[in-house]
C-alpha cells in the first residue's frame, strides 16, 4: 500500500513538474520583441533612430521639463534587447535634433537645429562621449534636415541638407522674395570639423520645399548626387505652386540638372524621409511622405530605380487608412519588403502610430497601430535590424508624460517568434 | 392581542403535549426493559410499537431500537434484529457498540452495518492573499536600475463542494470556488533613480474547480485533516488600478538659496478599472496542499482550513503583453511572466449525508475471535 501511494505521489509530482510554467519552458520572447519607454524628467519626444550592425540602437529626441519648456537634445543607446547602455542630454538649450547617422568611423553623427538660427553637427563616440562638433550659422534662418557621408573620388565629406527661411535666396525665378518661404540648401562639411562649412547649393524658385536626404548615385559613371525632397516648383504645373515629391540630379559640383517628380498635380505631396534600398537587386531609393491635405491626407510612397541615364519612378503607392495619415519614415526588410511608419489622426484629433508593410511588388502586407486611444502619440522612425526585427520608434503619451517608445516586432508584425 | 394570546396558548399546549408524550414513552421503554430483563420477550415489540410510531426523540428511539434488536436476537429473528439495528443507526448514525457494555451478539450484529456517510457537502468562506512567482522579469523601461516588487493584498473566497468518503479516513472532494485575488506591483526608479513610481493593483475574479484527496482523523471532537489536490481555474474578470507618480526633480529657484537636498515635484494620476482580461491567460491550474481542523457539532462539523495553491501556468498572455490600445492604456507598466500562488484561510461547515446500510462484507472476524476465545475460557 505504501509503495503504491509513493508511486502515485511520485507520478503526480513528475506530472506537475512538467506541467508547471518555468524559465525552462517559457521562452523570454520579451527580450526579442518588446515595447519599452525611455526618458528622464519631463517630456521626451522621439526624433530619429539609427541601428548599428551589432543590433545596438541609438535613439535621439528632445527633452523638455514639465515646468520649463526649454528643449534639449536627449540621446540614448540601447542594446538589442532594449536595455539602456547610456543616455544623456546633449548640446545646449533650445537644441532640437533632426537626424542621427553613423559615419565610416562608426561614430554617431547628430544633426540638430537651434531654433532657426543654426545647425549643429555633433560627433559622439559609441560609448557616449562627445568628440567634436561644428556649427552652420545663417542670420536669415536655417534648418537642417539630414546628413549624408560621402566618400568618393572628390573626397571624404558630409553633405548637410536643409532649407533657409524666407529671403535668403531670391534668384529671379517666378517667386518674388516677398512670397518666398523656404529655399533649399546643401552644405559640405569637412569630416575633421576643422574647416568652415561650405555652402554648395542654394536653390530658390519655389515658395516652400525641403531636402529630405541627399544620396550619391550607386551606378558606375560620373559622380552624381540626388537630392530627395519636395517642392512646389512650378516647372511642370503650369505656374501652380503645388508641392510634389521631387528628386533633382546634381553633378559632382552640385549643379542641378534633371528633375524627377512623383505625385499628383491636383494634390499636395510632402516628403518626410528617403532611404536607399535595393529594387529587384539593383540600386534604388524609396521616399515616404503624404499626399492630400486635411481630412483627405494619406500616406504617399515613391520608389525610384537608380538608372543611367536617369533615375526613374517605379512605384507610387498611396496608402489609404480609415483616418488621415502622414508617412513619416520608411525602411526595407527581407525580399525588399517596405515598412512605412506614419502618424494617423484619430477622431479626437490626437494621433496614433501606424505601421504598414508592403511587399516588393507594392502589395499590401499588413498593418499595426501603436499608442493609446486617448493619448497623442507620434511616429518618428522605423528601422529594420540586422536580425530582421522591425524597430518602431515614436513618442507615446503615458498619461502624465510623453516618453520615447521603442517597439521591436517581427517582420510579420507580431511580438512572437 | 387576542391573536398573540392564541399563538402563545397553542405553543404551550403543543410543548406540554410533547413532554407528556415523551414521559409516557419513557415509562413504556422502562416497562419494556423490565419485561426484557424478566425474559418476557414476545410482548416487547407490541409494547413499544405505539411509542415508536409517535416519538421522534432520537435518543429515545436509539434506546428503543437497541432493546428491540437485542430482543429479536434472543428470539432468533435475525431479520427483525437487523432491521432494528438499522433503525438504531437512523436514530443515531454515529452509534457504535461497545464490547464491554453491550452483549456480544449485538456487537457481532453491529459489525454487519455502517452509517458512515458516503457523501457530505461543505461550504466555506474566508480571506486569501496572492503571491506572484516571477518567471521572467519584464520592465516597462530600459533602465537596469528600475526596481520592481510585489506586495501582498487581501482577497476573499467562498465556495462549496461535495465530499465522497471512501472510508472514515479517506475521502475525495470536488467543489467550486469563487475567488477574488489581488496583488500590488510596485515599480520605482523609473526614468531615473528616485524618480517615477507606478503602483499597479490587479484585481482578479476566478472560478476554480478543485479536486482533492483528503486524509482525516476519524474520532474525537476536534479532528485534524490534510489534503492534496489539483484545481482548474478560470479567470472571469481582471481589472487593474494604476497610480502613476510622475516625480521630476524640482529645478532650483534662482531667487532662493539652493536647497540642501534634492526636491521633487510629483504629477500624479490614478487610472481605474483597466480591463486586463485579454492580457491574461484565462485558463489556469493549480496544485494545492491544505490542512485543517474539524470541530464536531452534533452530527455536522465546523472547520478551519488553510490552503496553499501553487499556480502552475503563466498568467501573462505573451501575445498581448505589449498591446497598448485597450481601455486607456498605455501606462508605464508591463506584466512580468508570472505564476500566482495563493494562501487561503477559510471557515466552513460540513454536513455529512449519513446513510445507514448493511455492509456487503461484514467486519465480524474480530468479534468471532473474541467469542471463540470466551467460549474456550468458559
Amino acid at each position: 500500500m505504501t509503495a503504491r501511494i509513493s508511486l502515485i505521489a511520485t507520478l503526480i509530482t513528475v506530472v506537475l513538474f512538467f506541467s508547471c510554467d518555468t524559465e525552462r519552458n517559457i521562452a523570454p520572447v520579451f527580450k526579442t520583441y518588446f515595447t519599452k519607454y525611455y526618458g528622464e524628467d519631463g517630456n521626451q519626444f522621439a526624433v530619429d533612430l539609427a541601428v548599428n550592425p551589432d543590433g545596438t540602437m541609438v535613439m535621439v529626441g528632445t527633452s523638455q521639463s514639465q515646468t520649463d519648456q526649454t528643449n534639449y537634445a536627449f540621446i540614448v543607446k540601447v542594446d538589442n534587447e532594449g536595455t539602456v547602455l547610456w543616455q544623456r542630454k546633449m548640446g545646449d538649450r533650445d537644441e532640437e535634433p533632426v537626424d542621427i547617422e553613423f559615419d565610416s568611423r562608426n561614430d554617431i553623427i547628430v544633426v540638430s537645429n537651434f531654433e532657426s538660427r543654426a545647425i549643429r553637427i555633433t560627433r559622439i563616440s559609441q560609448s557616449g562621449a562627445s568628440i567634436d562638433s561644428t556649427l552652420i550659422e545663417n542670420p536669415a534662418g536655417i534648418f537642417g534636415t539630414a546628413i549624408t557621408e560621402i566618400n568618393n573620388a572628390t573626397g571624404h565629406f558630409f553633405l548637410v541638407s536643409g532649407y533657409a527661411g524666407p529671403g535668403l535666396v531670391g534668384d529671379g525665378d517666378p517667386v518674388t522674395v516677398a512670397n518666398d518661404e523656404q529655399d533649399l540648401l546643401i552644405y559640405k562639411i569637412d569630416p575633421s570639423f576643422d574647416l568652415p562649412p561650405k555652402l554648395e547649393l542654394e536653390q530658390g524658385g519655389e515658395k516652400v520645399g525641403k531636402i529630405a536626404k541627399i544620396f550619391q548615385s550607386q551606378i558606375n559613371g560620373p559622380i552624381r548626387y540626388y537630392r530627395f525632397g519636395d517642392s512646389d516648383r512650378p516647372l511642370s504645373q503650369g505656374g501652380n505652386f503645388r508641392q510634389t515629391f521631387e528628386v533633382v540630379r546634381l553633378n559632382e559640383f552640385f549643379v542641378p540638372s534633371t528633375l524627377v517628380q512623383a505625385g499628383s498635380t491636383d494634390e499636395v505631396q510632402i516628403s518626410s524621409e528617403a532611404i536607399a534600398m535595393p529594387i529587384a537587386g539593383q540600386p534604388g531609393f524609396v521616399m515616404v511622405g503624404s499626399t492630400g491635405q486635411g481630412a483627405s491626407k494619406r500616406i504617399f510612397v515613391a520608389q525610384y530605380n537608380d538608372l543611367r541615364p536617369e533615375l526613374t519612378v517605379r512605384l507610387k503607392p498611396i496608402i489609404s487608412t480609415p483616418r488621415p495619415a502622414e508617412g513619416v519614415s520608411v525602411a526595407y526588410g527581407e525580399q525588399e519588403s517596405i515598412f512605412v511608419l506614419a502618424d494617423e489622426q484619430q477622431d479626437n484629433n490626437n494621433y496614433d502610430i501606424y505601421l504598414a508593410k508592403f511587399e516588393s511588388d507594392g502589395a499590401f502586407g499588413g498593418e499595426m497601430r501603436f499608442g493609446s486611444i486617448e493619448g497623442n502619440d507620434r511616429a518618428a522612425a522605423v528601422r529594420v535590424l540586422p536580425d530582421q526585427r522591425v524597430a518602431v520608434f515614436g513618442t507615446i503619451e503615458l498619461e502624465t508624460q510623453k516618453k520615447m517608445m521603442l517597439t521591436l516586432i517581427s517582420p510579420q508584425g507580431t511580438f512572437l517568434e | 392581542m387576542i391573536r398573540r394570546f392564541t399563538i402563545s396558548l397553542l405553543s404551550f399546549l403543543l410543548i406540554t403535549g410533547a413532554v407528556l408524550a415523551q414521559d409516557e414513552c419513557e415509562l413504556t421503554l422502562l416497562q419494556a426493559t423490565e419485561e426484557f430483563n424478566a425474559g418476557h420477550l414476545y410482548g416487547i415489540p407490541a409494547l413499544l410499537k405505539e411509542c415508536i410510531e409517535k416519538n421522534n426523540n432520537r435518543e429515545w428511539r436509539q434506546r428503543a431500537y437497541l432493546l428491540l434488536a437485542e430482543t429479536y436476537l434472543l428470539l432468533e429473528d435475525p431479520i427483525g434484529a437487523e432491521q432494528s439495528y438499522l433503525n438504531v443507526l437512523w436514530a443515531n448514525p454515529e452509534f457504535v457498540t461497545d464490547e464491554k457494555r453491550d452483549p456480544i451478539d449485538l456487537v457481532y450484529l453491529s459489525r454487519k452495518f455502517t452509517a458512515t456517510p458516503i457523501f457530505a457537502w461543505h461550504a466555506f468562506l474566508g480571506p486569501n492573499t496572492s503571491i506572484a512567482r516571477v518567471i521572467h522579469d519584464v520592465r516597462p523601461g530600459g533602465e537596469l536600475y528600475t526596481k520592481e516588487r510585489y506586495r501582498l493584498r487581501m482577497g476573499w473566497q467562498a465556495g462549496g463542494g461535495l465530499d465522497y468518503n471512501y472510508n472514515d479516513y479517506l475521502s475525495a472532494s470536488i467543489g467550486a470556488t469563487f475567488q477574488q485575488a489581488t496583488y500590488k506591483h510596485e515599480t520605482t526608479d523609473l526614468f531615473g533613480v528616485n524618480r517615477d513610481i507606478v503602483d499597479f493593483i490587479d484585481k482578479q475574479t476566478w472560478l476554480a474547480v478543485p479536486l482533492s484527496f483528503n486524509l482525516s482523523e476519524a474520532k474525537g471532537k476536534l479532528r485534524k485533516y490534510t489534503y492534496v489536490g489539483y484545481s482548474f481555474n478560470f479567470l472571469l474578470l481582471d481589472r487593474a488600478d494604476v497610480e502613476i507618480r510622475n516625480r521630476d526633480l524640482q529645478l532650483p529657484d534662482d531667487d532662493q538659496p539652493p536647497p540642501t537636498e534634492e526636491q521633487f515635484s510629483s504629477f500624479d494620476k490614478p487610472v481605474s478599472n483597466i480591463n486586463l482580461s485579454n492580457n491574461r491567460n484565462q485558463k489556469n491550474s493549480a496544485f494545492f496542499l491544505g490542512v485543517g481542523l474539524k470541530y464536531k457539532y452534533k452530527l455536522d462539523y465546523f472547520y478551519f482550513d488553510a490552503r496553499y495553491s501553487f499556480g502552475l501556468k503563466n498568467l501573462a498572455n505573451v501575445n498581448q503583453r505589449f498591446t497598448t490600445r485597450e481601455d486607456g492604456l498605455p501606462v508605464p507598466y508591463v506584466d512580468d511572466d508570472f505564476r500566482m500562488d495563493n494562501l487561503a484561510l477559510s471557515v466552513g461547515y460540513i454536513h455529512p449525508l449519513y446513510k445507514p446500510r448493511k455492509l456487503k462484507k461484514a467486519r465480524t472476524k474480530s468479534v468471532l475471535r473474541k467469542i471463540e476465545k470466551d467460549d474456550r475460557a468458559n
